[in-house]
């Protein structure tokens, strides 16, 4: 292990905080987060609801197109104008945030159950499994994730299933990374030794004692990695290899405008506006949440 | 120490071999061929002899075992394209690259750690918040999307910058040129650069200011500034300089999009031009060199950690 | 350990030493190329020789044309056609060379003669005409050219199957050749204007053509208007003026082509005056551009049409009645008016109406009416069911339609996958990379419908796409196959004379407009925006470029 890892590693260990009820818990994280860490979770709630709610009441559906109107600026018709193919630009945000919405999610939850899993198993048992596992990691970290996400994406096409699985699929060695040192902090306690002792076997110590442990920092690690998944699928559609038409993302729809920059440059406003704020709040809630959840950080 | 460093080394070896196999397997595997193959005017009978022509009819295994019995020799093959031999390619691009990386990597240096110092130094107080608040909002914005606002404002309302390119056609070398060119594609990289910076910086500070001898310094009642620039700074440098083996990798992915949106001649653009056409020799050879840059950039970090700080030893 | 850490400071040291030296060294190459080339000194004597006091032009003036990518200077290289084409076509001669009415006109050959029996055409050739390295040319150069490059199957050279009903190329005397062919073919003197130029046989023998970088990407030699000088990877390439070539010279001494991707930056580069010339394929363009005064915009007429290709491999698509309502339910001229802006024409056939003599205006056709459509679907057996699906059979019409990233095509296919959907057929559009895409749709013919264009020489032939001898395999993409056609086609090609031919080729139009072997769309008008001070015949980008002698630059 190099000691570049400690550093970035430092920043997110701590010691784990006594673990009361479940409810209570999500209760006091709320509670205690900054202002800047409310907006931006009240942000990112209005933000779902938004793309999920929209759809029933918008006049337009996002992927009629009509010749006759396109570009057209913003009206009582159509609130934010149209696209490039008369368009509601309006519908196509909202259908182009749920994907890439979802597209953050889930790959930030492909990352989550891969890093999390594989980082607790080499950080718990330790010896070749580790040796495997870490050196995995660190050949996966030395590629820049951009160079393997085109490859990937080339290889096995662009439908929504393998943008999420290249995009969670680089991601997952930093969290298995984080998960790695945590649970290694564990692996000779007091807890785990007590456990054993009461005839527990290693898989159930694992998974019930100690991973609730890492929860803290996984949950602060992936905050801040949706943000990042959303930014990586707009790169990729910037380079014609994201989520592609007729579905719409913020990122196909910023890569679709750069051809309108002289005549309707507002079209490369929206989709963008959009994104940085999403990814913006994330991060912002991810540090709040840090702020919370290792208080020790908060200097 | 030395059989650290050939630990190292040969590990980094078995990464680039696992990483080579990876990369080679999967891009030809991928639908679609190489461009030469992939004309849509072309018939059935010219795909099959270029098929031929290219090597590509032979099984993918056997084909591998041929690149790495060149690659172990040094020779990394010819592009399918321009039929170029692909460490000519790379010569001719690696240098634009470096130009563009080590000019971001000057740049945010020099705004960046004194933000990061500041920012520490003043923790807690609005100008921390606010370098933070800038900070996270830098990481936020989409690389290219700043750049085609950028090219929006510089080429639509106010064309004072060149957008696009490296020098101006035609022209010989001069160093005002390369600046004028390298103003936008720098300044994008560094809003992604920046970021990074400052908050390792920053943390790096945050740690070294809350030890003991730095409080002790202060309290025999040392300057302030002295305190910082000639005690704490000196020992924040040590992981301020291992962070630049973090952010090589961010640099090389972050400079893919920015040489793409500004047209700069470098590795970036050289991968997406390959990766669409299909060049799969060039693919490889892209893939190699940019992960044996980060492997040897990790390696070197650690050392200049023991160099910088003396108590880390490696066994 | 104190010793490891010098040596450690040592080789950190030389490293950064190598990685200064590396930035460097390319500053330095920047700085003593053009130096070496000569081409440093020829500035400052463009600019002292536009001094002088002639009213009409700049004597030797420099333009900036672009390129989008690294070209390949071998112009039958199979790969970087679109880059280098622009490049090539002032380093080479062909045989003909395109007169600003699109008809051939002498090149390296001064005349060209068929056989009565349409089999041998005879050329003769130019005697006074050297490569740029001093050599003569001769017929050796042509034979050379056509039967160890173009003719052999192996090499696959692009454009190559254009001269499939070549059988070999003869040489008569050093100035005279012929072509020996293996059907009559009244085009091949247009064809051989078609990007079909001439390489040095001095310099290829014994070489494998596409291998000899030496060439295709340093040094080439021509017998073009202009030589490179100057070639910098990724950023420009430079030409200048051939001071031996044989068609005399022009205004403008040298020719920089700055390699810019992104059309955007082109256009940026066009209105801030750093780039001379460029093409406008982009209708969006074309108003920002027209209202800059500083820029002149021709709009030209480009042999181009687009189309949807129905899979006519599939039993359902062999039915002309489904292919009509298809064409029926797309508006095509609210699309020419709203998404191209006006710059372009309903298509109604293969042959563009910049044919004034060939085309045909009397033929069947498909305004938009999704009445029309709805009926003509019901009488070929379908109906809508109850998912609002046309339905035959039990069998609903569900087409997937693969669409290649490139140009406006996903667009347009996104567009033709509305109207379908209005009518009631579904559409699954699959959006690719260009690369995946010409393999699915080209090389395997897995599709169901999708959306192209075919640009070709401007000359009513057209056999090529249309024949059933080269459907699965060849041109003819939807695969449609009739033998009347393919009679008419044979017929057209055989003809002597023009009269012959324009009853043919009006047949063929009324024939394909009433079979739509493809689904006609639209003929694209495109534009060439120049600088206000550079005049520049009124014609395609390429075709100006044949007439580059006669470019004027004014002060």
């Amino acid at each position: 292990m190099s000691n570049t890892a400690s550093i970035t590693e430092r920043e997110r260990i701590s010691p784990p905080s006594v673990a009361p009820g479940k409810g209570r818990i999500i209760l006091n994280v709320l509670g205690g987060l900054s202002v800047v860490g409310k907006a931006s979770l009240s942000y990112l709630v209005l933000i779902y609801l938004f793309v999920l709610v929209a759809p029933l009441f918008l006049a337009h559906s996002p992927t009629d197109t009509d010749p006759l109107s396109v570009t057209l600026p913003a009206s009582g018709q159509h609130w934010l104008g149209t696209d490039e193919l008369g368009r509601d630009e309006l519908a196509r945000i909202v259908s182009g945030g749920r994907i890439t919405l979802m597209v953050g999610l889930a790959a930030m939850a492909l990352a989550v159950v891969l890093g999390g899993l594989l980082g607790s198993i080499a950080g718990f048992f330790g010896g070749k499994t580790e040796y495997v596992i870490m050196r995995l990691v660190d050949m996966m970290l030395s590629i820049p994730s951009f160079f393997l996400i085109l490859i990937e994406i080339t290889s096995f096409g662009n439908s929504p299933p393998v943008v999420i699985v290249a995009v969670g699929f680089t991601y997952w060695p930093q969290m298995a990374r984080i998960v790695h040192a945590e649970v290694m902090k564990w692996r000779d306690s007091s807890l785990v030794e007590a456990e054993t002792t009461l005839g527990a076997g290693p898989w159930r110590i694992l998974f019930r004692h100690v991973v609730p442990q890492t929860y803290s920092s996984i949950i602060v690690l992936a905050t801040l990695g949706i943000g990042w998944a959303i930014l990586a699928e707009s790169g990729l559609s910037y380079l014609g290899l994201g989520i592609q038409p007729p579905l719409a993302s913020w990122g196909n729809m910023l890569q679709q405008s750069q051809n309108y920059i002289w005549t309707a440059p507002v079209l490369a406003v929206y989709p963008g506006v959009f994104i940085l704020l999403t990814v913006l709040s994330y991060s912002l809630l991810g540090e709040a949440l840090r702020d919370v959840l290792d208080p020790k950080l908060k200097r | 120490m030395s059989r650290y460093l050939v630990v190292r080394v040969s590990q980094g070896l078995l990464t680039l071999l696992l990483v080579s196999i990876l990369t080679f397997f999967l891009i030809n595997l991928a639908p679609g061929g190489p461009s030469a193959i992939m004309n849509f005017q072309s018939t059935a009978e010219q795909r099959e002899a270029l098929t031929k022509q290219l090597g590509l009819d032979k099984p993918v295994v056997q084909r591998y075992a041929e690149w790495l019995g060149g690659a172990v020799q040094g020779d990394l093959g010819n592009s399918l394209d321009s039929k170029q031999p692909v460490g000519e390619l790379l010569a001719e691009r690696f240098p634009n690259t470096v130009i563009l990386s080590a000019a971001t990597l000057i740049f945010t240096l020099m705004i960046g750690i004194p933000l990061g110092v500041l920012a520490a130094v003043k923790r807690g107080s609005w100008i921390d918040r606010l370098i933070t608040f800038m900070s996270t909002f830098g990481m936020a914005i989409p690389e290219f999307w700043l750049g085609i606002l950028l090219i929006i404002f510089f080429a639509v309302i106010h064309p004072i910058l060149p957008i696009s390119g490296m020098m101006t056609a035609g022209s010989d070398f001069s160093l005002v040129d390369l600046i004028k060119h390298l103003a936008l594609p720098m300044f994008t990289l560094s809003i992604l650069m920046l970021p990074n910076i400052v908050r390792f910086t920053r943390s790096a500070m945050v740690d070294v200011i809350s030890l003991d001898y730095v409080r002790t310094a202060k309290a025999k009642g040392l300057g302030a500034y002295r305190v910082f620039f000639q005690h704490a700074l000196r020992n924040a440098l040590v992981p301020i300089a291992a962070i630049v083996g973090l952010i090589v990798p961010i640099l090389l992915g972050g400079s893919v999009v920015v040489e793409n949106v500004f047209g700069w001649p470098g590795m970036g653009r050289l991968a997406v031009q390959a990766a669409t056409n299909r060049d799969y020799t060039v693919v490889m050879g892209v893939t190699i060199l940019v992960g044996a840059i980060v492997i040897v950039t990790n390696i070197l970090t650690d050392l200049i950690y023991t160099v910088l700080d003396p108590r880390i030893r490696y066994e | 350990m104190k010793k490891s850490r010098s040596a450690l400071t040592a080789s950190i040291a030389i490293l950064l030493i190598i990685a200064l030296t590396l930035a460097g060294c390319s500053s330095n190459s920047g700085n003593n190329e053009p130096a070496a080339s000569g081409g440093a000194a020829s500035v400052p004597a463009s600019e002292s020789a536009s001094a002088p006091a002639e009213s009409e032009g700049v004597q030797d003036a420099t333009i900036t044309l672009a390129t989008n990518a690294d070209p390949n200077f071998n112009p039958w290289s199979p790969t970087g056609f679109v880059e280098s084409e622009p490049i090539t076509e002032l380093l080479f001669d062909g045989l003909t060379a395109w007169g600003t009415d699109y008809q051939p006109i002498p090149a390296l050959a001064t005349d060209w003669t068929p056989s009565d029996d349409g089999l041998t055409w005879t050329i003769n050739l130019r005697t006074d005409v050297k490569w740029s390295d001093g050599e003569p040319f001769t017929a050796d150069d042509v034979v050379y050219t056509f039967n160890e490059i173009v003719l052999k199957k192996d090499l696959a050279a692009a454009n190559s199957s254009n001269f499939v009903a070549v059988d070999k190329v003869v040489a008569v005397s050093p100035s005279q050749v012929q072509f020996v062919l293996k059907q009559a073919w009244s085009s091949l003197p247009n064809y051989l204007a078609w990007f079909a130029k001439i390489l040095p046989k001095h310099i290829f023998e014994g070489q494998d053509p596409w291998n000899l970088t030496s060439f295709n990407k340093e040094k080439p030699v021509g017998t073009g208007s202009y030589v490179l000088t100057k070639y910098m990877a990724g950023q420009y390439v430079e030409l200048e003026r051939n001071p031996n070539y044989f068609g005399g010279t022009g205004d403008v001494a040298k020719v920089v082509f700055n390699i810019v991707p992104d059309i955007n930056s082109q256009v940026a580069q066009l209105m801030s005056g750093s780039l001379s010339m460029i093409t406008v394929e982009d209708p969006n363009l074309m108003d920002n551009l027209k209202s800059n005064p500083n820029l002149t915009v021709n709009e030209v007429s480009d042999n181009n049409y687009y189309w949807v290709a129905l899979d006519q491999s599939q039993p359902r698509f062999q039915d002309v009645k489904l292919r009509q309502a298809l064409l029926y339910a797309i508006d095509r001229e609210s699309i020419i008016k709203g998404v191209l802006k006006g710059y372009g024409k309903v298509a109604t056939g293969p042959i563009n109406p910049m044919m004034e003599k060939f085309y045909n205006p009397n033929v069947q056709t498909y305004a938009y009416d999704p009445e029309k459509a709805k009926s003509l679907l019901e009488e070929a057996g379908y109906k809508l069911n109850s998912d609002g699906i046309m339905e035959k059979d039990g069998e609903p019409l569900e087409i997937d339609m693969p669409a290649g990233q490139y140009g406006t095509l996903v667009q347009a296919s996104q567009l033709v996958q509305q109207y379908w959907q209005k009518i009631g057929v579904k559409v699954n559009l699959q959006v690719i990379d260009w690369n995946s895409y010409v393999q699915r749709v080209v090389s395997n013919r897995d599709y169901d419908a999708t959306l192209c264009w075919w640009r070709a020489p401007v000359d009513p032939d057209i056999l090529a796409y249309y024949h059933s001898n080269s459907a699965g395999t060849g041109n003819n993409i939807p695969g449609y196959k009739n033998p009347a056609l393919d009679k008419l086609l044979e017929d057209g090609r055989k003809a002597k004379t023009e009269e012959e031919r324009v009853k043919v080729y009006n047949d063929v139009q009324t024939m394909t407009a009433e079979e739509l072997p493809y689904l006609y769309l639209w003929n694209p008008t495109i534009a060439v925006a120049t600088q206000k001070n550079l005049i520049v015949p009124k014609t395609t980008f390429i075709v100006a470029e044949d007439h580059i002698t006669e470019w004027k630059v004014l002060k």
